[in-house]
C-alpha cells in the first residue's frame, strides 16, 4: 500500500534548494511511491521562507506551489479546534494536528528539536527523510542495507585523518576535481580543489577543529552518512563547541563529490 | 480537455508499453500519459531546484540552514 505522508515545511524547503534525502522523498511522491499530503499551514510557511529568506521571485513560488498541489493526493486545512501542545512549538503542534486530522501514516520532517523526538502521536509516525527512504527501499524486496564498500570507508577515514593532521594536500587528494563542499564556518558552499584548500587554510588560521568519525553508514539513496564528533577550540585552547554532527557524502569516481552537514539525530 | 499527440516510438518500446498496459490493466494511453506526466513533473521540479540552489548559494545558505530560517520566520510572525 502506498503510504500517505504529510510533508513538514523543512523537507519542502530543503528539496527546493538542494538534492539529498528531502529531494528524494519529493521525487518518490512524483513517482507515486508515496502519497503527498499537503497541509495549508505548511504551504504558507514554505512560500514565506522561499520569498523572504531565499528571495524567490513570486512567479517561481507560484510555479512550485502549483507543482506541489498537482503532485499532492490531498490538501488539508488547519483543523478548527486548537492543536494539542505536544512538540514544544505551537507551529509544529499545528502541523501535527493537520496530520492527525488527515489521518496520514507518516509526517516526514528533519526537525530534530520538536517533531522527530515525538516519534509517534495518535497513530501518526514522525520519520526523517532518510528513514522514510530506507523503508521505501526495503518494501517489496527483502533487500538488505546497501553494502558500504571497503574503498569508500577507507577513503573517508583517510580524509578525516589528513584533515585532523592538517595535511591539506592529502585531504584534497580524497576530493573530486569538481567537489561541492559546505563552508561550515562562514556559510555557503565552496567548489573545486582550490576553493576548498583556501577555505581550510582560513579555517585553520582562525580555529582549531578536530573531527572524529564515530559511525559510517551507507544510505539507501547511495549517500554515505558519517556521524562525527566535532570539537572546536580557539588557538588558546578554549573549547568553543563539542557536538555530534552528520556528514553526508556523495562519492563519484572513487572520490568525494559532495558533502552536506546535518545536526546528528543520534548522539554518540 | 485533452489533445491528441502523435509521437513515433521505436517498435521495441511500443511493444514494452503494450505489455505493461496488459500486465497493469491500463490502456496504452494511460501508460503513456502516466509516464509523460511523471517525466514532466520531474523535469519541472529539477528546474525549480536548480533555481532554488542558485538563490540559496547567492545568499550563502545551505541545507543545514533550513531549520534556522524557519525558526526565525516563526519568531517574527509570533
Amino acid at each position: 500500500m502506498t503510504p500517505r505522508v504529510l510533508f513538514d515545511t523543512n523537507v519542502l524547503v530543503s528539496a527546493s534548494i538542494a538534492g539529498g534525502p528531502p529531494s528524494r522523498v519529493l521525487e518518490a511522491a512524483i513517482d507515486r511511491r508515496i502519497e503527498l499530503v499537503l497541509a495549508d499551514p505548511v504551504l504558507g510557511e514554505l512560500e514565506r521562507v522561499l520569498t523572504v529568506k531565499l528571495g524567490f521571485e513570486p512567479e517561481r513560488v507560484r510555479e512550485l506551489r502549483t507543482l506541489l498541489i498537482d503532485v499532492a493526493s490531498e490538501r488539508v486545512e488547519a483543523p478548527d479546534e486548537a492543536p494539542e501542545a505536544i512538540t514544544g512549538d505551537p507551529d509544529d503542534d499545528l502541523i501535527l494536528a493537520c496530520a492527525v486530522h488527515a489521518k496520514v501514516q507518516v509526517v516526514v520532517s528533519s526537525d530534530r528539536r520538536h517533531l522527530l523526538p515525538v516519534g509517534e502521536h495518535r497513530g501518526v509516525r514522525i520519520a526523517s527523510p532518510q528513514a522514510l527512504l530506507a523503508e521505501l527501499a526495503g518494501e517489496g524486496s527483502q533487500r538488505d542495507d546497501p553494502a558500504l564498500s571497503k574503498e569508500a570507508e577507507k577513503l573517508l577515514r583517510s580524509a578525516y585523518e589528513a584533515f585532523n593532521a592538517r595535511d591539506i594536500e592529502s585531504a584534497i587528494a580524497t576530493l573530486h576535481q569538481e567537489v561541492d563542499w559546505p563552508n561550515g564556518m562562514e556559510g555557503g558552499r565552496v567548489h573545486g580543489h582550490q576553493e576548498v584548500r583556501d577555505y581550510w587554510q582560513r579555517q585553520f588560521t582562525s580555529i582549531d577543529s578536530r573531527v572524529d568519525p564515530k559511525r559510517i553508514e551507507p544510505c539507501p539513496d547511495g549517500r554515505i552518512v558519517v556521524t562525527v564528533r566535532q570539537v572546536v577550540r580557539d588557538h588558546a585552547g578554549k573549547l568553543l563547541s563539542d557536538e555530534a554532527i552528520e556528514h553526508h557524502y556523495l562519492i563519484a569516481d572513487g572520490l568525494i563529490k559532495r558533502m552536506d552537514i546535518y545536526k546528528a539525530l543520534r548522539q554518540g | 480537455m485533452s489533445r491528441l499527440l502523435s509521437v513515433s516510438v521505436p517498435d521495441e518500446l511500443a511493444a514494452e508499453a503494450e505489455a505493461l498496459a496488459r500486465v497493469t490493466g491500463k490502456t496504452k494511453s494511460e501508460v503513456v500519459r502516466d509516464a509523460l506526466r511523471r517525466h514532466v513533473r520531474h523535469e519541472h521540479f529539477a528546474d525549480l531546484q536548480r533555481y532554488g540552489r542558485d538563490r540559496a548559494e547567492a545568499r550563502g545558505i545551505g541545507p543545514e540552514d533550513v531549520e534556522g530560517m524557519i525558526d526565525e520566520l516563526r519568531m517574527t510572525n509570533a
